[in-house]
C-alpha cells in the first residue's frame, strides 16, 4: 500500500498578517471599482502560488489551489454551466459558511472550463502532486434548486463532468477529487449515484477519481460506497463512528480524514497513528491518502498549516512503519 | 403574545416594524475601529465615535417611525466574537471566512467560560435613554456562540452550550434588571443540525425560563424544512426569520403546520444591492397574511444590515415603512 499526505481541498485564502490579506483587500477595492478584474486575477495567481508553497513547506504530498478562486464551492462552478442561475444564500451543511444556491432554469450544458483552465496554473507549480478539486455532479445538482428537473438534468450534468474530467486529464491532472457530501444524506439516491459514476468512469481516459464525503456519518453506507465506480473514497472519520469496522475488506483507494478540519484543537500524533493503522489494517486499499476531515478553510491559516504539517509528519511515520 | 407585551407595558401598532440588529457602520467609525486595532486611538476615543454612530441610527429610526428600535451594534464587529472577547474562557482565534469576501475572528474556547459582568446593558441603557420607542436588548444565543467557536476545552458540544447558556441567562437577567422588556437572542446556527435541535431548545430554556421579558430569536439561512415545526418548541415569544432571500418558500411549511408563535417576517433581502420597491414588499406582506394571523405578524428585514451601505439600508427600511402603512 502506498501512503500519501494530501491537502483535503480548500485552504484559508487570508491569514492574520497584512501580507496574507492582499486578496481580501483586492476584492474590497474591486467592489469600490478602485482596481480592475485583471489586477484581482494577478493577485489570485500570486495567492495560489503562496499557498501552494505553504502546503509544500508543510511536507504535504498532494496540494491543491486551496479553491481560493471560488466564491463558494457551488455557485462559482454553476455560474460556468449554461442553464443555472444563482440565487440566495444558504448555510453549507452544518457550518457557519454560506453559499449561493444555484437554480436550474433550463437544460444544463457545458459552456466553459469549470476548473481545468485554472488547474493548469496549479499544475505548473506542483506538477503531478497537484490535485484538482471540485464539487461533484451529484451534490451540485442535489444542492441546487431543480424545480422537479433533478432526474431530467442528471444525464446533462454527467456529460458536463465527463467533458471536464477529460479536460483535466489533458491539462495534466492525475488525481481529481470530487466532493459528494450530499449522497450520505440522500441514501435513496444511491442507485442514481452509482449509475452516474459508472457513466463517468466509462466516459473515456480520465484521471484517478477520489470522491470525498464529509459532514455526515458514512458508516451505514460503506457497502454501497464500495460499489461506486470511483478509484477511491475519502471519508470524514470525525462524523462516522464505527466506520473503521464497516470498511473491512474495502479495496478502493481510501482517504483517511482523521484530523479534524473543523476544530483548532491539535490531535496527538500517537493517537492519529494508532487510528490510521487500525483503519489501514482492515482495508485492502492500493493507496491511502491521509488528510483532514474536510477542507482547511474552516480553520485560521496558521492552524490549517499546523494540521497539514501534522498530517505530513504522521504520514512519513506510517510509511516508515509499513 | 400581545397579552404579554401589554403586561410589560408595551403597546405596538398592528404589524410592528423592527430591524434584526446590525446597521452598517459609517466611514468615520470604520476608520476609528481600524485605528483602535492598530492602537493609534484609545478605547474612550473609539467609544465617542461608536456613540455618535449609534445616535445617528437612533435618529434615523425615529424619523422613519420604526416601532421597535435596535442600537445598530456600532460597538460590535462579529456577533459571536463580541461576547467571546469579553467573557473569560475564550481566546481570540484567527480569521475564518464566512462567505464571499467576509471574514471574522472565530473565537476558541480554551477554558471554563463565565459571565464577567453585564456586557450589553450599558449600550442598551444608552440607546433606550435616547429613544421614546422600545429598544431591543440584543444577545447572541448560547448554541450559536458554541457552534461558531472552536472548542478546545469542553468534552462535548452540549456541555459547552450549557455552560454558555448559564452565562447568557445572567446577561438576560441584567438587561431585565435595567428595564429592558424586549430581548432578542440570536440563534442563526440552530437551523442546520437537526440532531442538535433538542440541545438548542434546552439551552434556550436555561436562558429564558422564569425571566419576564418578551423574547425573540433570530434564525436565518438554514434548512428550515428540516427543523420545522419542531423549532416552534424554542421557548421564545417570537421567531424572527429570513424569508425573502429564499422567495418566501417557507410559507409552504406554514400551510402544512400553522406557525404558532409571533413571527418577525423578513420582507427584504439584506444580501442584495437591489432595493425592493414598495409594491414588492406589499406583495410579500400580503402573502404572509395568508398564512400568519395578523396579530402574530411583525415586519422586518431578513437579517442584519451590516453588509449593506447606509443608503441601501435606509432605502430598504423606508420602503418597508411605506409598505406597512396600507396594512394598518
Amino acid at each position: 500500500m502506498e501512503i500519501f499526505s494530501k491537502n483535503h481541498s480548500s485552504y484559508p485564502r487570508v491569514g492574520d498578517t497584512p501580507d496574507q490579506q492582499r486578496l481580501r483587500r483586492a476584492y474590497n477595492q474591486l467592489d469600490k471599482k478602485k482596481i480592475t478584474s485583471e489586477e484581482v486575477a494577478q493577485i489570485l495567481d500570486e495567492t495560489v502560488t503562496e499557498i501552494i508553497e505553504e502546503q509544500k513547506a508543510s511536507g504535504c504530498d498532494f496540494v491543491t489551489d486551496g479553491q481560493i478562486r471560488t466564491y463558494d464551492p457551488l455557485s462559482s462552478l454553476a455560474a460556468k454551466i449554461k442553464g443555472f442561475e444563482i440565487t440566495g444564500l444558504l448555510r453549507f451543511f452544518d457550518t457557519n459558511f454560506l453559499y449561493r444556491q444555484p437554480k436550474v432554469v433550463s437544460n444544463l450544458k457545458y459552456d466553459e472550463s469549470l476548473v481545468a483552465d485554472d488547474f493548469s496554473f496549479t499544475h505548473k507549480l506542483a506538477g503531478d502532486k497537484a490535485s484538482a478539486v471540485m464539487i461533484g455532479p451529484y451534490s451540485l445538482l442535489k444542492m441546487s434548486l431543480t424545480d422537479g428537473r433533478f432526474i431530467q438534468e442528471f444525464e446533462s450534468i454527467a456529460e458536463i463532468y465527463a467533458r471536464e474530467l477529460g479536460e483535466l486529464k489533458s491539462h495534466g491532472a492525475t488525481l481529481v477529487q470530487l466532493d459528494e457530501p450530499s449522497i450520505i444524506f440522500n441514501a435513496t439516491d444511491f442507485g442514481l449515484f452509482q449509475s452516474l459514476y459508472k457513466g463517468l468512469k466509462e466516459s473515456g481516459d480520465i484521471p484517478e477519481l477520489l470522491l470525498a464525503l464529509y459532514f455526515g456519518n458514512a458508516t451505514p453506507f460503506a457497502g454501497e460506497l464500495a460499489k461506486v465506480a470511483a478509484d477511491g473514497i475519502l471519508f470524514d472519520f470525525t462524523y462516522s463512528p464505527g466506520l473503521k469496522d464497516a470498511l473491512s475488506g474495502f479495496d478502493k483507494n481510501i482517504g483517511l480524514g482523521i484530523l479534524n478540519g473543523r476544530n483548532t484543537k491539535m490531535e496527538k500524533p500517537d493517537q492519529l497513528i494508532a487510528e490510521a493503522e487500525a483503519i489501514l489494517s482492515k482495508v485492502n486499499s492500493p493507496k491511502a491518502y491521509l488528510t483532514t476531515s474536510c477542507g482547511l478553510e474552516f480553520l485560521p491559516r496558521g492552524r490549517a498549516f499546523d494540521k497539514l504539517k501534522l498530517c505530513a509528519d504522521i504520514t512519513r511515520k506510517l510509511r516508515g512503519g509499513k | 403574545m400581545n397579552d404579554k407585551l401589554k403586561r410589560l407595558g408595551i403597546n405596538l401598532p398592528p404589524l410592528p416594524v423592527t430591524s434584526v440588529g446590525s446597521f452598517p457602520k459609517p466611514g468615520y467609525l470604520t476608520k476609528a475601529r481600524a485605528e483602535f486595532s492598530r492602537r493609534k486611538i484609545g478605547r474612550s476615543e473609539l467609544e465617542k465615535f461608536e456613540k455618535q454612530a449609534t445616535d445617528e441610527w437612533l435618529d434615523y429610526q425615529k424619523r422613519a417611525k420604526v416601532d421597535i428600535f435596535v442600537d445598530g451594534e456600532m460597538y460590535r464587529g462579529d456577533m459571536v466574537a463580541f461576547f467571546a472577547e469579553i467573557m473569560p474562557g475564550f481566546d481570540r482565534g484567527g480569521l475564518v471566512r464566512s462567505y464571499g469576501n467576509r471574514f471574522y475572528h472565530k473565537p476558541i474556547i480554551v477554558d471554563e467560560v463565565s459571565w464577567p459582568h453585564p456586557m450589553t446593558v450599558d449600550w442598551w441603557k444608552y440607546s433606550q435613554g435616547r429613544s421614546s420607542s422600545p429598544v431591543k436588548g440584543m444577545l447572541t444565543g448560547p448554541y450559536t456562540i458554541m457552534d461558531w467557536s472552536f472548542n478546545e476545552h469542553y468534552e462535548s458540544r452540549r456541555e459547552a452550550a450549557i455552560a454558555l447558556a448559564d452565562c447568557i441567562r445572567k446577561e438576560v437577567a441584567a438587561l431585565i434588571e435595567a428595564g429592558c422588556k424586549i430581548i432578542q437572542i440570536d440563534e442563526p446556527a440552530i437551523s442546520v443540525r437537526t440532531d442538535e435541535l433538542d440541545t438548542a431548545i434546552e439551552t434556550m430554556h436555561r436562558v429564558t425560563d422564569g425571566q419576564e421579558a418578551y423574547f425573540i430569536t433570530h434564525i436565518c439561512y438554514g434548512t428550515f424544512e428540516k427543523i420545522y415545526p419542531k423549532m416552534l418548541e424554542i421557548p421564545v415569544d417570537n421567531i424572527d426569520l429570513e424569508l425573502s432571500n429564499s422567495n418566501l418558500d417557507m410559507l409552504g411549511l406554514f400551510h402544512k403546520h400553522p406557525f404558532t408563535k409571533d413571527i418577525s417576517f423578513g420582507v427584504v433581502d439584506v444580501h442584495t444591492h437591489v432595493i425592493e420597491d414598495i409594491q414588492t414588499i406589499k406583495a410579500r406582506i400580503k402573502q404572509a397574511l395568508e398564512y400568519i394571523p395578523r396579530e402574530q405578524l411583525w415586519i422586518d428585514p431578513d437579517c442584519g444590515f451590516k453588509t449593506r451601505s447606509i443608503e441601501e439600508t435606509k432605502a430598504k427600511l423606508d420602503n418597508i415603512m411605506a409598505a406597512v402603512q396600507d396594512f394598518r
